[in-house]
């Protein structure tokens, strides 16, 4: 125990003496420090490296303040693209669509409204969903039919889309009532009420209160049904096309005028979490009979999947590059001090500091950059992603109105969203980069036979 | 100008440390241009597919035509007008690259059992091939007299199919029930779905004839353009054309679409907000390089004081020998980063493997991204390193500067 | 689409009612409406007719040949011009075809075109399937009964029953008291406004009865336009082949 302390308390002194001139060297210097202490500890190299750190606290604060402020920015920047993406699926999705449908085979690609789910496919479908619904984390269960028909009024006429849909039930699962630039949603006591689409209110002179009628063919023959509804409230999605041409209507309602009794085009379901939708539309694909199919969110809104990836694809390249920035400028730093640290190795070979031990402290040196770096770089995104998570990144300064893209609408603030996949991936990354720079200057110092150096001054 | 001299020459005394920091300044600033690029690239490219397709830069119209499209809003009103003229007046500008003239109408479209209400396009089949890429030329080529070109959903919905034949009919202008048969020669599938499901096309005196309009009316005149960007001055420009017919209204893509334009304006601020964060996370950079690099050199600055020479003078040397390093760095920089924006710009960057099968657009949008040169952004990004490496020089130096000599010479070469 | 028009049982019922013997009148609308309703029913008719259509970019006059039975049967054939000659229009039900002698084709008209113009006037081709739901969508009851312009007269207020699907607010119809003969409809939008205006005139007696032979309808929302129908024959309870209501009928002859 003595022994360790004494131990300890030379290799202490010596590293101190390290600092300084050679001239305080040669004071300090008692005799061969490695033939009486040897130096053996992986401890001792640990805290060696890490005073090595703070002996040249400028050099280090320099590195790890690129590297930190590198890594804050790449999680920011992850942060933003995730968080926005994710923006664009659930207000696409809370508009209409949903994270996983279950249809009746061949209605996606070619619709018709005689293609319902049958009573027992209905049966079937929701059953399973109710049965599993805490482990898949279903929180909505929606059904809805669509149609497409004429709405006229005194005034003008045009054609539309018509969703049927559960008034109660959506108003909370859809976000259809937070468009509502007029009156009120639907309700399902009100059968004969209609939310309609701005466009649709403009070219028919509309008002909340006012009345039109819907023609639509029936269902299997060519009769043509008319209906006469109310405007219950008018919505502007932001979507020109829905708000151009979309009607909603109580469920019950769509299905007694197109005679479809109780059946249904598609079975909605809403999960609490996003990234859970293809997994189970997996699921439910496997355990439904395959002449309904089951897609997620991505199958049903190809065009706003393949904007997201375009967009994340852009993103990659970005942050791809910005990463490599941050290598050049690191790079830059530590090379300053390549001189330097072949100086300070030449001082630990003479007091007797092994190639092998040289190596292994260049290592740990190396690491303890790398890890505080990515401390604080994590440390400084996470702050900034908080931020941004809290209050939002108002991009609304730059544009004015709606506007939309893949055929979902951009949110005018947008909140930040990073997973701990996210972090641990970027953090990873330039951690190995960090280690990876640092390594290289002092190598090179560790290597060679610079006992020269230690003559200059 | 003896600290200039100084300066330089102080550059070269240690030519090691001074390649370092401009090989540093050059290739931040070099990758920092291709961000920009790249970052600009994307704008160009959402605009390019925004408008490309269908709309083109710039369209010509009546004044009363938009936005109801009424069938009598010809250019030139009721009289028409010489529009192949003007096309080929419009044509003789370098900028312009493709002009196209352009009728709609609206009817029902049957194959006798299947009948679907239709918007139908009048085009010049060679014009509109070169100006759009909604549809492909060879398609485009088709159409022949008599023939017309299907949107796929509208064909799915008609169950009509190529060499099918379909009757056409519509309201004419001149109150007669205009109809004729034309055959199927092509069924067109553009990526746009509200198109797919309505959409038509035919020769446009086809559709002149069907529409009982005198050949000298057209609804509109679609231009295409060099630089999508120059829009709005070319259309400032066309405006102010003699023998422009009357009442005739000169309109941009910004105009025409404005949410595409608030899309832009929105990626445009949200590159400008990740670029300004990147030049000054490089400027940071830049400048801890800069400060390692001063302090190494406390001991000369230690050294040229006690040979007498003046703080103010040190000190100039200093911020001039800063400044010659930003100069030649941003040079080489910009060297660099020229040749990868000509790479980027000329091959760009193929997506293809992150997106993978893209259902929008199909071929029509290559997901390559291709970069454009921004050079306000070069420019601010130029100053900003310049400046961020004087300033570095500055404030170390400074304090080296206001040190006792003695003090200076004898701080210890590693620090 | 911004043509709204009235419907063609509407001129029907101008002339039915028109037709009325002029006996005297029953003390309750519902009576006469009744009346109008059973006749409606079982009553055919060939007629001759000169359309004008005028709009603000042209005019134009085409004479047509309807046939008609029941509230569930129209076939209209253009006699003339001859450019035009041959175009004819079926409604079985909800259902309508155009025929276009030009290109020898039969049409199915789809729902999406219901509220299309039919034959380019301010008639849509719903008006032409809906007439058979005037009785059963409306309320009907007499406002106003007494003189005006010298005139003695009923005035007929259509009111839309709760949930018949109509678009209009409510229908007022002037009668003259002495002959039934009807003077004009009103349509209003259920904000009160007029929306449009269908005027009748030059009553003459044809196959026995007196019927208003002009008919002028006129939309409020476009200054100038209108579309007028004039009777040139009219010929009552004649025995219809069944084939004429038939897509080969549509064709020709």
């Amino acid at each position: 125990m003595l022994l360790r302390q004494k131990r300890f308390a030379a290799v202490w002194r010596a590293t101190r003496c390290v600092r300084g001139s050679v001239t305080r060297l040669q004071r300090c210097a008692h005799g061969s420090v490695k033939e009486r202490y040897g130096m053996n500890s992986l401890k001792i190299i640990l805290i060696i490296a890490w005073r090595n750190l703070w002996r040249n606290k400028r050099r280090t604060l320099l590195t790890a303040g690129t590297v930190a402020l590198g890594l804050g920015l790449l999680l920011v920047f992850l942060g933003i693209g995730d968080g926005s993406h994710r923006q664009m699926i659930q207000s696409a999705v809370r508009l209409g669509s949903a994270h996983v449908a279950a249809q009746v085979r061949g209605y996606q690609a070619r619709g018709g409204i005689e293609r319902t789910l049958s009573e027992a496919q209905l049966a079937r479908t929701s059953s399973w969903i109710e049965s599993h619904k805490p482990e898949l984390g279903v929180t909505h269960i929606l059904r809805r039919v669509f149609a497409s028909g004429l709405a006229s009024s005194a005034d003008g006429a045009t054609g539309v889309r018509v969703i049927g849909l559960e008034p109660d039930i959506e108003r909370t699962a859809s976000s259809f009532d937070e468009k509502l630039v007029a009156g009120k949603f639907l309700t399902s006591t009100e059968e004969t009420g209609a939310v309609i689409g701005e466009g649709v209110a403009r070219k028919l002179e509309l008002q909340p209160g006012e009345k039109f009628v819907l023609m639509a063919q029936a269902a299997g023959s060519a009769e043509i049904q008319s209906l006469l509804l109310r405007v219950a409230g008018i919505m502007r999605t932001g979507l020109e096309d829905f708000d151009q041409a979309t009607i909603l209507i109580p469920l019950s309602t769509a299905q007694q005028l197109l005679r479809l009794g109780s059946n249904v085009h598609q079975v909605a379901i809403m999960l609490d979490e996003l990234d859970n939708s293809d997994k189970v539309a997996w699921q439910a694909k496997g355990a439904l009979p395959s002449d309904i199919e089951v897609l997620s969110w991505l199958e049903l809104m190809p065009e706003l999947r393949d904007f997201i990836k375009i967009d994340s694809g852009g993103s990659y390249v970005f942050n791809s590059l910005f990463f490599l920035i941050i290598a050049f400028l690191v790079a830059n730093t530590l090379l300053m001090s390549v001189l330097e640290r072949r100086r300070e190795f030449a001082l630990l070979d003479a007091l007797g500091f092994t190639p092998t031990r040289r190596f292994l402290l260049v290592i740990v040196e190396a690491s303890w950059i790398a890890l505080l770096s990515v401390a604080v770089g994590t440390g400084l995104g996470y702050a900034g992603h908080l931020y941004f998570y809290h209050k939002g990144l108002p991009l609304d300064l730059f544009y004015s109105s709606d506007v939309s893209a893949g055929g979902a609408v951009i949110d005018p603030v947008i909140y930040s969203y990073l997973a701990w996949s996210r972090i641990a991936l970027a953090a990873g990354l330039v951690f190995a980069l960090t280690f990876l720079l640092a390594l290289l200057p002092a190598w090179r110092g560790a290597k060679g036979q610079d006992a020269h150096l230690l003559g200059q001054i | 100008m003896i600290v200039v001299r100084l300066g330089w020459r102080n550059l070269w005394r240690n030519s090691r440390r001074s390649l370092i920091t401009i090989a540093g300044i050059a290739f931040a600033f070099a990758f920092t241009i291709a961000l920009i690029g790249l970052g600009r690239g994307l704008v160009v490219q959402l605009l390019k597919n925004g408008t490309e397709l269908m709309v083109g830069h710039v369209q010509i119209h009546d004044r009363d035509y938009l936005p109801d499209r009424d069938l009598y809003e010809t250019i030139g009103n009721q009289a028409g007008c010489d529009w192949r003229q003007l096309i080929f007046r419009l044509k003789q500008n370098r900028q312009v690259v493709a002009v196209a003239p352009r009728v709609f109408g609206f009817g029902l479209v049957s194959t006798g059992d299947q009948s679907a209400g239709a918007q139908i396009i009048g085009v010049d089949p060679q014009a509109e091939g070169e100006l759009s890429r909604l549809v492909d030329r060879n398609m485009l080529a088709r159409l022949k007299p008599g023939s017309l070109l299907l949107g796929a959903t509208l064909a799915l919905e008609l169950r009509a199919r190529e060499g099918d034949e379909i009757a056409a009919v519509t309201q004419a202008a001149d109150g007669t029930l205009g109809n004729e048969l034309y055959r199927v020669q092509g069924i067109v599938k553009t990526g746009l779905a509200y198109l797919d499901r309505s959409v038509a096309f035919m020769r446009i005196d086809d559709l002149q004839r069907l529409l009982a309009l005198e050949p000298t009316r057209i609804h509109e005149i679609a231009v295409r353009l060099q630089d999508p960007l120059i829009a709005p001055d070319s259309s400032r420009e066309i405006s102010r054309m003699t023998g422009l017919p009357e009442g005739v209204s000169v309109q941009s893509w910004r105009q025409l679409l404005p949410q595409l334009n608030d899309y832009l304006g929105l990626t445009g601020g949200a590159n400008a907000f990740i670029i300004g964060l990147v030049v000054v996370f490089v400027s940071f950079g830049i400048l801890n390089t800069m400060m390692m690099a001063t302090f190494e050199r406390i001991r000369e600055i230690g050294m040229l004081n006690a040979f007498g020479m003046r703080p103010g003078l040190v000190l100039s040397t200093f911020l001039f020998e800063a400044f010659f390093l930003a100069l030649l760095g941003l040079v080489v920089g910009f060297g660099l980063g020229a040749l990868l924006m000509r790479y980027l710009s000329i091959y760009g960057l193929d997506l293809t493997q992150w997106t993978g099968q893209m259902t929008m657009l199909q071929t029509r949008v290559d997901p390559i991204l291709k970069a454009v040169w921004n050079w306000d952004a070069v420019a601010g990004t130029a100053i900003s390193l310049c400046v961020s490496t004087v300033v570095a020089a500055y404030l170390p130096a400074r304090k080296a500067v206001r040190v006792d000599p003695v003090e200076a010479l004898r701080a210890p070469v590693m620090q | 689409m911004r043509k709204r028009r009235v419907s063609i049982l509407l001129i029907l019922l101008g002339i039915v009612i028109g037709s009325l013997p002029a006996q005297p009148s029953p003390q309750e609308a519902k009576e006469i409406i009744d009346r109008v309703d059973r006749m409606l029913r079982g009553d055919s008719s060939v007629g001759r007719v000169e359309m004008t259509v005028a709009t603000r970019q042209w005019k134009r006059t085409t004479e047509l040949r309807i046939w008609s039975e029941g509230t569930e049967k129209v076939l209209v054939r253009v006699e003339a011009p001859k450019k035009d000659q041959g175009t004819a229009t079926l409604r079985v039900g909800d259902n309508i075809w155009n025929y276009l002698p030009k290109i020898d084709r039969v049409i199915r008209v789809p729902t999406s075109m219901m509220m299309a113009s039919w034959m380019g006037s301010h008639f849509t081709n719903d008006d032409l399937v809906k007439d058979s739901r005037l009785i059963r969508d409306y309320d009907i009851r007499i406002e106003f009964e007494g003189a005006r312009d010298g005139v003695n007269v009923y005035e007929f207020l259509l009111t839309p029953r709760p949930e018949a699907p109509v678009v209009w607010g409510k229908i007022v119809y002037l009668i003259r008291k002495s002959d039934l003969m009807p003077v004009w409809g009103k349509f209003y939008g259920e904000d009160g406004q007029l929306k449009r205006l269908a005027t009748f005139s030059d009553y003459q007696t044809l196959d026995g009865r007196l019927v208003p032979t002009r008919m002028r309808m006129t939309p409020e929302d476009k200054a100038g336009e209108y579309t007028e129908m004039k009777y040139r024959d009219l010929d009552f309870d004649l025995k219809i082949p069944e084939n004429i209501f038939s897509l080969n009928s549509l064709r020709g002859s």
